[in-house]
């Protein structure tokens, strides 16, 4: 079986493995984080990777409405990804599409292992991820924000989460890709992890992959993982720092 | 805000004797860990649809209808036919399922068929265009979830599969813009058989195939979708928990084995094979 | 047994904090063997020697058996009302904990306290289960608040607004002729002499939450208290003039 490569004339990635964009091939996008953007919610953060540009607002621990959703044990997470219509180049209707319904879904399970909801029994925690600007990888790096958004409303966590996509390009597996590498390259694995337990939280792959690249594919994540982990905690770090001697005060 | 729930929230009351019995290395219907169910495959079974099948898991029964159109393709794909799946989890199902909009479990397990028939290329779309930029057959697939006893996700695949398999389009004579449908038919152009295999884990245990009471307190579920080579064309993991690097690969090499049987068994009841 | 954060150290979740044989308290878990990691954005700290623990630095007001809260009502039933604390939990606040003669099956309860009133209670009981139940019946501070007004600060700069042993409120209350009260759940209800004292105690007690993390914060507020003071005869003198 020969693996065909339809990336059309020009190759995604020249003969000495560097890219369209001049990364590397485990090289990620530029990424910037930031929390605290947004007053009117309980933590917020923005992540910008490459050209995708995506902002969170956490809300709660609240009282759960309707209040049958309600679970007695434990808080109950709601995620929303939504892109805007003005993130894509052709005008994306506002309504939820199929496939960012799960994509919902899939970053709220994403979240999940990690967010400690039995200390808030009964209530919600809502946490809304606005595409602003798509570029591939966007679920990836809202789950990303998301995480850091989570931890700035204080609410309590296993873990962090941070996620990035990888993907094979003429053959080789590559670090978070961007949209013309997704829309023309072999493969596309989004994969979320809890850094320090050292667990995927999610898995999906789009396209294909021999075993020995999903394997290769997995450690890569994991690196990538790793570098934006640190960057989350700089965020969160950058503006906290001076509290530290808040409390020296009291 | 959509929903938190899925289609089956877990519920670990029992997690606990089913661990002990896991333990054992027997699962509860008596299966090996590692087993599958029964699979049973019938197919053209409607004549209305231009291809069909049912497909039954133990309990658990799924059928796939097909039909044909011929349509625009995509503007930036302007070669190739389209292929659609939508997949229904109908009331008959189970007491859980209402008629209406599909939620979120539904979604994600419809597009988990989609992008494992469609995304792993092994349907030659080229070869669906009747003419360039404007004329390509539109192949619709539509799933029913018909009795819902676990594992409705590879159910759901491999009568999407079978009926892909088995589907027949009428070959047309072009003259110009003038299409004209021939009495005469051919297969879908499809080179491999991408066979999907759900996982669940239920406590440290991965369990191939889950019945309904095992994904009930099942807390992750992985779909991979293989084909002949080994290549893997899909990942899905479902729920809310996580699993190890590790037991990725396990799962791979699971769900690469067991495909590699239920092919046998799809080629052996289809009398088809891929080209 | 090894501590990696150092003491009041701001650590983020997930940090790994210390290895080996320790407890773990408020914010800290056990995870990969003997390993104890932050679950909160806080500042680490080590207490009785062995209980690891982090002060959360955000999230939500946790209510607290015997916390002073002000609440707004918002919404009014049978013999109770339903008030937001800006905890997680809305609370209930019984007709018979209210300081005044109700009569539960007579009386209409709105016409001791409506929808939007804001009123200083205790946290009688909590436990998570149910929600909490307001007393304003323990001290005679507690009840409708009837003047003045109820800003809302960020619950975790409560004791910074009120300074070591209620210095920072009395330093306040003192300069701006202010009655300042800070729930525990982070709004502050102001009653000054005039406007002009009600908006200068509002805008000191803004900076102080902004600056609460600052060193130097109680001199800053000294100076800014001057100027405000120098300010308002200024204004004064030119009123007369």
């Amino acid at each position: 079986m020969v693996e065909a490569v339809d990336s059309g004339s020009k190759p995604l990635l020249s003969p000495d493995g560097i890219r369209t964009d001049g990364r590397k091939i485990d090289e990620m996008r530029k990424v910037k984080m930031e929390v605290g953007l947004l007053k009117n919610c309980s933590g917020s953060a923005y992540i910008e990777q490459g050209k995708t540009k995506i902002i969170v607002a956490v809300h709660g621990p609240r009282e759960a409405h309707p209040k049958h959703l309600a679970q007695p044990g434990r808080a109950i997470l709601r995620t929303r990804y939504h892109m805007a219509p003005f993130s894509t180049s052709d005008r994306k209707s506002p309504a939820p599409s199929r496939r960012e319904i799960e994509i919902t879904k899939v970053i709220r399970e994403a979240l999940e292992p990690a967010v400690m909801l039995d200390e808030f029994p009964k209530t919600s925690i809502d946490v809304f991820i606005e595409v602003l600007q798509a570029d591939a990888g966007t679920r990836s790096a809202g789950i990303t924000a998301a995480a850091l958004a989570l931890a700035e409303a204080g609410i309590p966590m296993r873990d962090m989460v941070a996620a990035v996509a990888v993907g094979k390009l003429e053959g080789r597996v590559v670090m978070d890709l961007n949209e013309e590498e997704d829309e023309h390259g072999q493969a596309d694995m989004p994969v979320a992890m809890m850094p320090n337990v050292n667990r995927i939280t999610l898995l999906q792959l789009n396209g294909r992959l021999t075993r020995a690249e999903l394997e290769e594919g997995l450690s890569m994540a994991r690196r990538g993982v790793d570098q934006l982990y640190e960057m989350q905690k700089q965020a969160l770090r950058e503006k906290y720092t001076s509290s530290e001697s808040a409390q020296e005060e009291d | 805000m959509d929903s938190v729930n899925s289609i089956s929230e877990a519920a670990p009351l029992r997690l606990r004797d089913l661990n002990a019995v896991l333990a054992t290395g027997v699962r509860e219907d008596g299966r090996k860990l590692d087993e599958y169910r029964n699979i049973d495959i019938k197919t053209n079974l409607y004549e209305k649809a231009n291809g069909s099948a049912m497909v039954r898991i133990g309990n658990t029964v799924a059928v796939a209808g097909i039909k044909i159109a011929r349509g625009a393709p995509f503007p930036d794909t302007p070669n190739d036919g389209v292929l659609t799946v939508s997949l229904e989890l109908l009331p008959h199902a189970s007491p859980d399922f209402e008629p209406g909009p599909p939620d979120e479990g539904a979604i994600e397990m419809s597009r988990v068929v989609d992008r494992g028939l469609r995304e792993s290329k092994s349907i030659k779309y080229d070869e669906l265009c009747i003419i360039p930029g404007k004329s390509v057959w539109i192949i619709y697939v539509d799933v029913y979830a018909l009795d819902h006893d676990g594992n409705l996700q590879d159910a759901a695949g491999l009568a999407a599969l079978a009926a892909v398999l088995t589907a027949k389009l009428p070959e047309v004579k072009v003259e110009g813009d003038t299409v004209t449908e021939l009495e005469t038919k051919r297969p879908i152009p499809i080179v491999e058989t991408p066979v999907p295999v759900t996982v669940a884990k239920v406590g440290d245990h991965l369990l191939v195939d889950p019945s309904a009471a095992e994904e009930e307190v099942s807390s992750v579920r992985v779909t991979m979708t293989t084909i002949e080579s080994g290549v893997v064309a899909s990942i899905q993991k479902s729920g809310s928990d996580s699993i190890t690097m590790e037991e990725a690969l396990k799962i791979y090499d699971l769900a690469f084995a067991r495909a590699k049987e239920i092919r046998g068994k799809l080629t052996a009841a289809l009398g088809v094979s891929p080209a | 047994m090894n501590i990696i954060a150092k003491h009041r150290q701001l650590v983020t979740p997930g940090d790994l904090v210390a290895e080996g044989k320790f407890r773990a308290g408020q914010n800290v878990i056990k995870l990969n063997g003997d390993r104890f990691y932050a679950t909160v954005l806080g500042s680490f700290e080590i207490k009785d020697r062995d209980t690891l623990s982090v002060r959360a630095l955000r999230g939500p007001y946790i209510p607290r058996r015997g916390d002073k809260v002000i609440g707004k009502v918002v919404d009014i039933s049978m013999g109770s009302w339903t008030v937001d604390i800006r905890a997680p939990y809305e609370a209930t606040l019984p007709a018979g904990r209210f300081p005044a003669r109700i009569n539960p099956v007579f009386d209409d309860i709105r016409k001791f306290m409506g929808a939007d009133d804001f009123v200083y209670a205790e946290i009688a009981e909590f436990d998570r289960a149910r929600p909490p139940i307001l007393d304003a019946t323990l001290n005679r501070e507690y009840g409708l608040i009837k003047q003045g007004v109820v800003i809302e600060v960020e619950p975790t700069r409560v004791p910074r607004i009120i300074g070591k042993k209620g210095s920072m409120i009395q330093l306040l209350n003192r300069e701006l002729g202010s009655q300042i009260t800070v729930g525990q759940n982070g709004r502050v209800w102001v009653r000054a002499p005039s406007p002009e004292a009600v908006s200068n105690t509002v805008s000191t007690i803004r900076l102080i939450e902004a600056e609460a993390h600052t060193q130097g914060l109680t001199s800053r507020v000294e100076e800014r208290l001057k100027t405000l003071k120098n300010a308002s005869q200024k204004i004064a003198t030119e009123n007369k003039e």
